[in-house]
């Protein structure tokens, strides 16, 4: 970068300030930096190093929203890129709902909000931890033959967003993982696993050691997999997939979902959508939080609201455009922040022991969460749960129900949070799925 | 033109003694291989949405990536700003991986011998932005006049052109203009409180001409709307083992993900693939030919160099069920003491090149698609699929199914909803007990992930019999 980050705000500050008073504009501009280093069997195997910036500039002009961006940030590109966004909302035709936030505006540059933490770490010093990482995870078990090796990485990114209503906002926020990925073999068969750690603040994230230990454990107990019947039975997923399991709950009170009637959550506010037991919140500013942010991608101050409440559904999630589609107002939900998953059952810290005969369900793949109905089908990977015991692994079988009644199906939710995702949550038992097996 | 030719060298005051510099600047006597990526794109899209068209957008992202290669290892880093002192650093960073390094001079000589399987005009400036907006309309008109339980109606046409240049320590450089359209159109139906959706789409490397002022939009708008038909009288999918005939075309996305990722190279040579070591070995029914190619005109997943230089190719990965070969990159290539396939692909030049699929097809067999689904006593008819994931290592896949049909006694009969297809790559290829001769490349819609890199990619198969495969969905 030829240039700071707080030099460029005030350069582009002093740009939007001169614009057309008659048309509308938002400028979003983002700068990130960083590093990845991969080791493999000892070795460092890769490094790259990270230098992205972009502007994205919208322009509203009459109802017509023109968008343009460009990673060149001469005077000559950036003039060139507005009238770009000028030219396409000329050619565009009027939307009555379009127009850029005017309330609640964020009004600061360089806002601390504690997710800020820069550390540098010489390039010998990265290898060693990578591979100091990768090792703990090889020596973990002799049946730990092959590894893709470990991998560090790190991004300092910046964020500013001004539009011509008047929203100044800008802050910093740095992101720190260690991850292994190894392969486990036994009898002929493969069977690949990772483990990773994600951090706002290094000194926060697992050590190199755990995280190779946990890698090389999750692979080896996949082996020797066996297959499943079909049957419905109670399902516990970990807390790594109700993250995703709960991250197409919040796509589907989205806003531009709702209006454009693709979801199976439209016309609900206020309805019993999870059992009584389960509150889920959004909490912007969290210290050293993955999700944390003062403004939303449109620069609208963020607010902490309950989402769910006693299973009810509060709000949806809403950003300037999708509320006057549904002739509400927004929720700052350009995005969304830090999310909170609470049961007020007591939250235990082995759901497992509650089952007498059921799977924990550990992976899941394809693409079969439908928003539009619903549906939920997808393949998975687990382990078999007999009399509140792990039994043994189990492969090759499909997992299918409907979200709806998934929500409605937990009866319980752990206390083993998930610390990798801004969706933070822990296991969560869903009491009746659809196992398709042989 | 090609901008980076025209535009970014002489703004930048870059000529070839100043890029033979970077490139002697990330090579030296312990580095295998260097090369240099500068690229120069502008992405444009547009949408139709409740009758309007709202929104519209351009996007222009240009940079350079360095990388250089010793043995195993690799530095690599990028930038956008074409200062050649800046590009020097970034080639000094790249070579770090070295600890001692002797300097070698590059010699660069253009290399244009290969064959041009597309236009390299921008597709963006080819029709004015008023044409654009008015082709949308009129294909939102259509769809709303034909079919009156349309509740949503989402249109979309967006293109892309990526002018790119590419020098490497091996003396060579050239450079590649690349188009690429897209169109796609997704309908929502209501009928009796049942919503459901249906999308279609294609596209390809050619101009906008290709696609607006020909029958085909309104023949995807059609797809779309007979696709939504369909699923609003779809019941439940009943889950455990069964028999699957796959429909031609698109759900060849199972090869993709089945087989495709499995056999790239780098993958192999870290044996971490399934079919590590498999070369000569049977990894399919004898009814299966496996084709990855590159040099087809005009198709998405097409490409006249690859993003390392290396033209592509029509490489058999699969013959007769006999593993034939691996795709590869310059680097995999030579850590495996093979030839390069022309399958080095990268996202942009932010991003490291890899072996990845072009355009992945099986070939047709001697059964008609009739001889196949008249074979079936109880089982499943699948036409469309919306996604897949494989898991190299274990070999398992997965996919769902958008269109989907019972077969009963040798008839087609109801469609079914939410399924999902779940296997091992080699178990299943294994399975397969027919195979028709309508084979068919989709329309130009896939896109492949790895390794968190996007790439346009095509898929295609004849119709094709898998005897016992496990179906995931909510009926015991």
């Amino acid at each position: 970068m030829s240039e700071n980050f707080e030099d460029i705000s005030l350069r582009l500050k002093n740009i939007i300030d001169c614009l057309d008073k008659n048309k509308e504009y938002e400028f979003h501009f983002n700068s990130a930096s960083g590093t990845d280093v991969t080791s493999r069997f000892g070795d460092l195997e890769n490094i790259q190093y990270h230098n992205d910036e972009s502007l994205t500039v919208t322009c509203i002009d009459g109802k017509k929203k023109g968008v343009a961006s460009t990673n060149n940030l001469s005077g000559e590109s950036i003039d060139s890129t507005i009238k770009k966004s000028e030219t396409i909302a000329s050619f565009l035709e009027p939307d009555d709902h379009q127009g850029l936030p005017c309330e609640n505006l964020i009004n600061k540059l360089n806002i601390d909000c504690d997710i800020n933490f820069p550390k540098q770490f010489t390039t010998d010093e990265l290898i060693n931890m990578t591979v100091e990482c990768e090792k703990s995870a090889l020596d973990y078990d002799n049946k730990i033959k092959n590894s893709e090796g470990s991998e560090y990485a790190y991004s300092q990114s910046n964020n500013l967003i001004l539009n011509s209503h008047g929203a100044v906002g800008s802050y910093s926020s740095t992101s720190y993982t260690l991850s292994c990925v190894v392969i486990a073999e036994d009898n002929g068969l493969k069977e690949r696993d990772y483990a990773y750690s994600t951090r706002r603040n290094f000194e926060k994230t697992d050590s190199a050691k755990i995280i190779g230990e946990l890698s090389a454990e999750k692979a080896i107990s996949r082996l020797g997999a066996k297959s499943i019947s079909t049957q419905k039975c109670p399902v516990i997923l970990t807390p790594e997939l109700s993250v995703g399991l709960f991250s197409s709950f919040l796509s589907a009170i989205n806003g531009n979902n709702i209006y454009k009637k693709n979801s199976f959550l439209i016309d609900r506010l206020g309805e019993k959508i999870f059992s009584d037991h389960i509150n889920i919140s959004e909490i912007p500013i969290v210290e050293e939080g993955l999700g944390t942010r003062p403004f939303d991608a449109e620069g609208v101050k963020t607010y902490s609201k309950q989402i769910i409440s006693d299973g009810v559904l509060d709000t949806y999630l809403l950003d300037t455009y999708s509320a006057k589609q549904l002739n509400l107002k927004s929720t700052a939900n350009s995005g969304y922040s830090n999310i909170q998953i609470r049961s007020s059952k007591p939250m235990s810290e082995n759901l497992i022991e509650s089952i007498d005969s059921g799977v924990l369900i550990t992976e899941m793949m394809g693409s079969g969460a439908n928003l539009l109905t619903g549906d939920y089908s997808r393949g998975a990977f687990g382990y078999l749960i007999e009399k509140g015991k792990i039994s043994h692994p189990v492969t090759n079988f499909t997992i299918a129900s409907n979200m709806l009644e998934m929500f409605k199906n937990i009866d319980e939710i752990g206390c083993d949070f998930y610390e990798n995702s801004k969706i933070n949550c822990g296991s969560v038992l869903i009491k009746d799925m659809t196992i398709g097996g042989n | 033109m090609n901008i980076v030719k025209d535009y970014i060298f002489p703004e930048n005051k870059l000529g070839s003694d100043q890029i033979e510099a970077i490139v002697s600047e990330a090579s030296g006597s312990a580095i295998d291989l260097s090369d240099v990526y500068i690229q120069y794109t502008t992405v444009e899209s547009w949408t139709c949405e409740d009758g309007i068209v709202k929104n519209g957008s351009q996007q222009i992202d240009s940079g350079y990536g360095i990388r250089a290669i010793s043995n195993e290892k690799t530095g690599f880093s990028y930038g956008n700003n074409f200062d050649f002192e800046k590009i020097i650093e970034a080639a000094k960073l790249s070579k770090s991986i070295v600890k001692s390094n002797q300097d070698r001079k590059i010699n660069l000589k253009e290399y244009n011998d290969f064959k041009k399987l597309y236009i390299s005009e921008s597709p963006l400036t080819s029709i004015s932005d008023k044409e654009k907006v008015d082709f949308l309309r009129e294909v939102d008109n259509y769809i709303k006049k034909k079919d009156k339980r349309v509740q949503q109606v989402i249109i979309n046409l967006s293109s892309s052109h990526d002018s790119v240049f590419v020098a490497n320590s091996l003396g060579k450089y050239c450079f590649d203009d690349r188009p690429l359209v897209r169109f796609n159109v997704m309908v929502i139906l209501k009928s009796n409180d049942r919503v459901e959706r249906g999308s279609a789409g294609g596209g390809g490397r050619y101009s906008y001409s290709t696609i607006l002022g020909t029958s085909k939009p309104f023949e995807l708008a059609d797809e779309a709307i007979r696709i939504a038909n369909v699923n609003l009288d779809s019941v439940p999918c009943k889950a455990g083992n069964t028999t699957v005939v796959l429909g031609s075309g698109w759900p060849g996305v199972l090869l993709h993900e089945a087989v495709g990722h499995g056999l790239e190279g780098d993958f192999n040579r870290k044996k971490t693939s399934n079919f590590s070591d498999q070369i000569g070995k049977q990894v399919a029914s004898e009814l299966c030919t496996v084709i990855d190619d590159g040099t087809i005109d005009n198709r998405r997943g097409s490409l006249s160099v690859d993003d390392e230089g290396t033209p592509t190719a029509k490489n058999i990965l699969i013959e007769d069920g006999i593993l034939k070969g691996y795709m590869q990159d310059l680097m995999n290539a030579k850590l495996m003491n093979v030839e390069p396939t022309g399958n080095g692909r990268r996202e942009s030049y932010a991003h490291l090149p890899m072996p990845r699929m072009t355009n992945t097809y099986m070939l047709g067999g001697s059964s008609t698609a009739d001889e196949i689904i008249d074979s079936v006593k109880d089982g499943i008819y699948a036409v469309n699929f919306s996604g897949g994931q494989v898991d190299i290592t274990s070999g398992q896949f997965v996919f769902t199914a958008s269109e989907a049909y019972k077969i009963e006694s040798g008839k087609v009969t109801n469609s079914i909803k939410g399924m999902t297809l779940i296997g091992n790559g080699p178990d299943v290829l294994k399975k397969v007990s027919m195979v028709a001769d309508d084979m068919k490349l989709d329309d130009g819609v896939g896109t492949c992930g790895k390794e968190g890199q996007s790439v346009p990619v095509g898929v295609g198969q004849p119709t094709l019999k898998i005897d016992d495969i496990t179906v995931g969905g909510t009926e015991v």
